[in-house]
């Protein structure tokens, strides 16, 4: 039974979600594989005959295991290109509809009112804003009024 | 909340109301318990209502909240013989319905048959044979918003009560209320009609007489004192605002009565005994009086004006054209829009009243009322002493009495006249506690005067008037032009908040408070009340946020001013005194003198070596008397040249520096500043910005963090454990298509 596999390179962070090749350089349909005794699915080892177009690849696209992978190729020239594969566990999935509780985005593009303690303040530095009511109530000093308190009888209307 | 069909009939049976447009659309309607028709006494006959249980709250259409007079009860009876307020009732809602009454029975619309009727009568009942309201009333169904328009009206007397006025609401506000101060009842007219259908306002009248619709509240009247527990469908006149009667009068046989007023016309409350008979019950005007009847009346959430001829015209965006407001549950606050606004209110949009959701079952968010800080006006105990306010110049007579040398008597006649009232009179210093100085113009006082101040029992030429209260509340209102933000959101994030933006108040004489910053943006309602208590100089401030307070601080705003003064009675003694011993020398000198004489004479008379001798020795003698008179004036005109004249001080100096800064109240707000080299886009793209933010993954994009729930995909524990580390770490996520 022949499997095939997709070559190609991948130019994205490698913590870029859902990645798929910036450039396929293996032909429509794929490349044939040989099967080997076992694959590790997580880091898999794929043999490949040599192709120079296949030499500088960095990504693997196994739609028979379901996954895709990084690759370090280590080139026989002439002979053949072992691909060393690692997998691509956050392109190998469909995570869109996972939930998620997000603490930090770049997509919402500025702070938000959830205290960051990353954000670049400088410490020490402030500016000061001072805002007065109007006062209609108290005078200042000269004026003002008086109270006496006396031990007293009932006084008389001047 | 639907209307209970099975209580008020089918929607699609539903009759017409008599006082309408045949030709308007959408029709107001009434119930239909079935038999003949709408009648409470038919809902009993035909088994939907019963006499001993209220009728189904699911009628009304929306709630009258606390800022509604007729949430606020005032039950007045007889207490020890005189009439007096007993009770209050407030409700946080109130139910109510429209009515509709016919003519022919009763009688007559208004008129109330005593002889038929007691207190009971105005319940639930079943009287058969005796005269009921409540079962000719026949309760609305359908409300609809546009067609037709309440009209506050209002009745008021002159102050003696001789002349009574009636009108509508605008006029009493802008030309009456200082002519007929006394308002004995505030009700509804009601115009029918649609202005926008091209059907003119009328105000159906019959027989002469105007026939609103009738106010029915649907809570009972309680009141244990008076052993009162009833429902009452059908008030006269449509009273929201007064007395629930239609003559202001309370029978002084049936000794109660029961006025609606907001809460803060409770004090205006009068009761006047006025015949053998009757006692008048009134509201005397306030200043607020206007503005509460017109929240009152926008509790209802219907089109309403305060004007008659913006009434008959029925334009809905006339300028004294109002709509009342109902908030998300369907309760009335006193909220209204008017004028041209009123096309914004959402019961145009409305084909009737029901549309706004109102369910009477649903509990009431108690928060969102009586959350205002209350300040009490405070009290005077004059008491043992006296207080009065004292301008610069009656200081200055207050410092001319403390020195006045009051004439000095005989002391024989000061000796003869002695009593203890004498002796009091003669130390104006003793009788001064204090005087402190206030920076303050607008000290209460009574307002009558000035008197003269009596200082113990001394009358002086001080003028002053007497302070009216120990306590004087002063407000300062800090307040945006949009009445919403106090402070600018300079970021509109976390950096406007603490720990990064700080807000301190500065209360002058009491020092500074930290607002919380949430109260600059979210409120815009910044109150100080500065507390001052004139006894002792001590001063508070309150921090209020619309109405509710946050915080205070305290401090001492007076100036104790230290008097010294004569003390008169000291003096008076000294020289009083020094006086007695010189009349003492006096005599003394005269005695001696005249006994020296007396032997002189005698040893002249006598002769002789002896007589001789004792005639020098008498002479000796008077000699010695006047050098021994001459040495004790000298000491007694020594003693009071050199005399110190005995001084008293009254307290002692208190600090003015709080008196040289500045009087304003203060909001000082410190802001943070961010680095010159911040990079919204290069952040967001590495670190990105904080947030808390539920989702699924496709709801976000660029750099991203967090907790991701890797349930349901068909990956190894390793991969999602890998995933779920490289989340927490922070991935980066498709743009947006």
């Amino acid at each position: 039974m022949a499997f095939t596999i997709r070559l190609g390179t991948n130019n994205d962070n490698v913590l870029t979600v859902g990645k798929t090749f910036t450039t396929e350089l293996s032909p429509t349909g794929g490349i044939s594989i040989s099967p080997t005794s076992k694959i590790n699915l997580l880091k898999p080892v794929f043999v490949i005959s040599y192709d120079a177009a296949y030499v500088n690849c960095n990504y693997v696209i196994a739609s028979f295991l379901g996954r895709q992978y990084y690759c370090i190729p280590d080139v026989e020239i002439g002979k053949q290109i072992i691909l060393n594969c690692t997998v691509d566990y956050l392109s190998s999935f469909d995570l869109s509809g996972c939930p998620i509780t997000v603490l930090r985005n770049g997509g919402i593009g500025a702070p938000t009112k959830i205290q960051d303690n990353k954000f670049p303040i400088i410490p020490n530095e402030e500016t000061i804003d001072q805002i007065p009511i109007a006062n209609s109530h108290l005078t200042a000093n000269g004026s003002g009024c008086y109270v006496l308190q006396v031990i007293g009888g009932a006084a008389s209307v001047d | 909340m639907s209307i209970n069909e099975q209580v008020y009939g089918a929607k699609s049976t539903w009759l017409d109301t008599q006082y309408q447009y045949t030709t308007i659309t959408p029709k107001a309607k009434k119930a239909n318990f079935g038999g003949e028709g709408a009648l409470l006494m038919t809902g009993v006959a035909t088994g939907k209502l019963s006499y001993t249980e209220p009728i189904d709250k699911s009628i009304g259409y929306c709630g009258l909240g606390t800022e509604s007079a007729l949430s606020h009860l005032t039950y007045i009876g007889m207490k020890n013989g005189e009439p007096s307020i007993i009770s209050t009732q407030d409700r946080f809602v109130t139910n109510f319905c429209w009515c509709e009454k016919t003519l022919n029975n009763p009688p007559t619309m208004f008129g109330y048959n005593y002889q038929y009727d007691n207190i009971t009568l105005h319940a639930w009942g079943d009287y058969a044979t005796t005269f009921n309201y409540n079962k000719v009333v026949e309760p609305l169904t359908v409300v609809c918003p546009q067609n037709q328009i309440l009209l506050i009206w209002l009745q008021a007397y002159n102050a003696d009560f001789s002349q009574v006025w009636e009108g509508g609401l605008k006029d009493y506000e802008s030309t009456y209320h200082t002519t007929y101060p006394n308002i004995t009842c505030v009700y509804l007219r009601t115009f029918f009609g649609n202005k926008e259908q091209n059907i003119s306002m009328i105000e159906y009248t019959a027989q002469g007489m105007k026939i609103p619709w009738q106010l029915s509240i649907l809570d009972n009247y309680v009141c244990e004192d008076l052993n009162l527990d009833f429902y009452d469908y059908a008030e006269p006149l449509n009273v929201i605002f007064g007395v629930f009667n239609n003559t202001n009068l309370m029978y002084k046989y049936s000794y109660f009565a029961i006025v609606a007023t907001t809460e803060n016309a409770v004090e205006h409350i009068k009761i006047q005994d006025v015949s053998t008979s009757n006692y008048r019950i009134y509201i005397e005007y306030y200043d607020d009086f206007a503005e509460d009847v017109r929240k009152t009346v926008a509790c209802f959430g219907l089109y309403f004006t305060d004007d008659l001829a913006t009434a008959q015209n029925g334009t809905l965006t006339l300028s004294d054209m109002y709509i009342g407001l109902l908030d998300d549950n369907g309760i009335g606050h006193g909220e209204y829009l008017k004028g041209t606004e009123t096309a914004n209110a959402p019961q145009n949009d409305w084909d009737d009243m029901t549309a706004s959701g109102y369910d009477y079952t649903k509990e009431v968010d108690k928060t969102k009322y009586k959350n205002d800080t209350e300040f009490y006006d405070s009290g005077l105990a004059n008491g043992f002493t006296r207080f009065w306010v004292l301008d610069s110049s009656g200081v200055d007579a207050l410092l001319s009495e403390l020195y006045n040398i009051m004439a000095q008597d005989d002391p024989d006649e000061s000796i003869e006249r002695y009593n203890m009232k004498v002796f009091l009179t003669q130390n104006p210093i003793d009788a001064v506690i204090s005087l402190k100085k206030f920076p303050l113009d607008d000290v209460p006082t009574t307002g009558v005067g000035p008197y003269r101040v009596q200082i113990g029992s001394k009358n002086t030429n001080i003028l002053a008037y007497p302070l009216a209260a120990s306590c004087g509340i002063y407000t300062f209102s800090f307040s945006s032009s949009d009445d919403t933000n106090l402070y600018p959101h300079y970021h509109k994030d976390f950096r406007d908040y603490e720990p990064y933006t700080k807000a301190e108040l500065y209360v002058p004489f009491c020092g500074t408070y930290e607002i919380p910053c949430t109260y600059l943006y979210d409120y815009g309602g910044l109150v100080l009340k500065l507390v001052i208590d004139f006894v002792s100089g001590a001063c508070t401030g309150y921090i209020l946020v619309h109405g509710i307070c946050i915080g205070s601080v305290s401090g001492n705003c007076a100036i104790s001013l230290p008097l010294s003064g004569i003390q008169n009675a000291t003096l008076d003694s000294q020289i009083h005194s020094a006086a007695i011993r010189d009349t003492q020398r006096v005599n003394s000198l005269a005695a001696g003198i005249a006994a020296g004489a007396v032997s002189i004479a005698a040893g002249l008379l006598t002769g002789g070596a002896a007589a001789l001798a004792g005639v020098a020795g008498a002479a000796l003698s008077i000699g010695t008397a006047a050098v021994k008179s001459s040495t004790e004036q000298a000491a007694i005109n020594y003693e009071i040249s050199h005399m110190q004249t005995p001084l008293k001080m009254v307290s002692t100096a208190s600090g003015q520096i709080a008196h040289t800064y500045d009087m304003r109240a203060k909001l000082t707000v410190t802001r943070p500043k961010i680095s010159n080299d911040y990079d919204a886009v290069v952040y967001g793209d590495t670190i990105g910005f904080a947030c808390l933010i539920d989702g699924i993954v496709s709801d976000f994009h660029g750099f991203t963090s967090g907790v991701i729930n890797v349930d349901g995909i068909n990956a190894t524990a390793e991969e999602k454990e890998m995933i779920r580390s490289a989340f927490a770490s922070g991935v980066y996520l498709p743009n947006e298509e």
